[in-house]
């Protein structure tokens, strides 16, 4: 196609655009106010649940079946890039260490910065564990205390001390930590269903709110996506840095 | 309260131009971070504290960190520079193949992309 003909085609798309966006961007409710949807849920994740961060019993126990397809979402896209970038039979695999051999020493990391990515280490778990620990009470929750948990071990590649690395070679141990947190989010799914009921029902005693162990399920189910999303991040992050890894390694010797 | 969300969200639309006008990518990945951030005060301005976390954490960390350890694997490895600024030395040419043109600052090799290919 011509330049023009892809410019004629642009305008037309880019003029489409612009309309469904000026009249989707009119329909919406005036800055600062707040839809009667969201009052609803608030109520309802407080009083009836007694999560405190509503966004939790939103996601936990109310929409708990859109929270395990999400899930499942990045469980496929996963599979999906694996068997794309599977080795076919004409390729060969190089192993990291191979590949180290050949590469340039890589510019040394600065006293500085092992310092404080060491130093950091202990209060980025710390917060990460709180964060998951109070995903119920206050904003938080298991998918931003796992990532957070997942920034620790950044930091302690960054310190560029590779044997201390959590994900230095277990893993296999990562891998099935991931399974069975995410086999156990649908099985505390399932567990509305054993007792005779809907699928993600709340059947523990949800206690008093702003208490530790309150809301039932939702602070069991926040642990579970804190473990599976802190290992699943783990691996897809030592998947790059094996490589880095192995040359470090070889320079030390 | 107004006049900072007004603030922040022009500082937003910004940070987004920037990362598009960056050429780059390892330059890229950082203003990318940046941007993350902004989006996360942002929405905490917009009183969204739970999305803020995520934010931060997935913008202003993981997505620049995978970005950047892609990067030196794509560059390290095949004919590209270095993480770094490759300025040292060529790059070691191994086994002929020599991969396809480094990522971004494609110097030479493929046909360009763009103009009437018709």
């Amino acid at each position: 196609m011509s330049r023009r003909g892809r410019l004629v085609v642009f305008a037309v798309a880019a003029a489409g655009l612009a309309g469904l966006l000026a009249w989707g961007l009119g329909g919406l409710p005036p800055l600062g106010q707040t839809p009667p949807y969201g009052q609803m849920l608030i109520t309802v994740a407080t009083m009836t649940r007694q999560v405190q961060n509503a966004v939790s019993g939103v996601n936990f126990d109310i929409r708990l079946a859109d929270t395990i397809l999400e899930e499942f979402l990045l469980l496929t896209a996963a599979t999906g890039v694996t068997v794309l970038l599977r080795r076919l039979d004409d390729e060969r695999e190089r192993s990291p260490e191979q590949l180290a051999a050949e590469r340039p020493a890589p510019p040394p990391v600065s006293d500085a910065v092992r310092v404080w990515s060491l130093g950091l280490i202990g209060p980025t778990v710390v917060v990460g564990l709180s964060l998951i620990a109070h995903g119920h009470l206050s904003p938080g929750g298991g998918f931003q205390g796992g990532a957070l948990m997942v920034t620790a071990g950044l930091l302690g590649f960054l310190a560029g001390r590779p044997r201390a690395l959590p994900w230095g070679g277990g893993v296999e141990l990562t891998e099935a930590m991931e399974g069975a947190a995410g086999a156990g989010i649908v099985i505390l799914g399932l567990a509305g269903v054993a007792v005779g009921g809907a699928f993600g029902q709340n059947v523990l005693p949800v206690g008093q709110r702003g208490a530790l162990a309150s809301g039932g399920l939702v602070p069991l189910v926040g642990g579970a996506v804190g473990v599976a999303v802190a290992s699943g991040t783990a691996l897809v992050v030592r998947a790059f840095v094996a490589e880095a890894l192995a040359i470090r390694r070889a320079r030390q010797r | 309260m107004i006049a900072v969300q007004a603030i922040v969200l022009l500082l937003v639309a910004g940070g987004a131009v920037a990362v598009a006008a960056t050429r780059d990518p390892l330059c890229q990945a950082i203003v990318a971070g940046v941007y993350g951030l902004l989006l996360a005060i942002l929405f905490v301005v917009f009183q969204a504290p739970d999305v803020a976390l995520s934010q931060l954490l997935v913008g202003g960390v993981l997505v620049p960190a995978l970005v950047l350890l892609a990067l030196d694997k794509t560059r390290g490895s095949g004919g590209g520079p270095p993480l770094g600024r490759g300025s040292g030395g060529g790059p070691p040419i191994e086994e002929g193949s020599g991969g396809g043109p480094p990522l971004g600052k494609g110097s030479g090799g493929g046909p360009p992309i763009e103009e009437g290919s018709s």
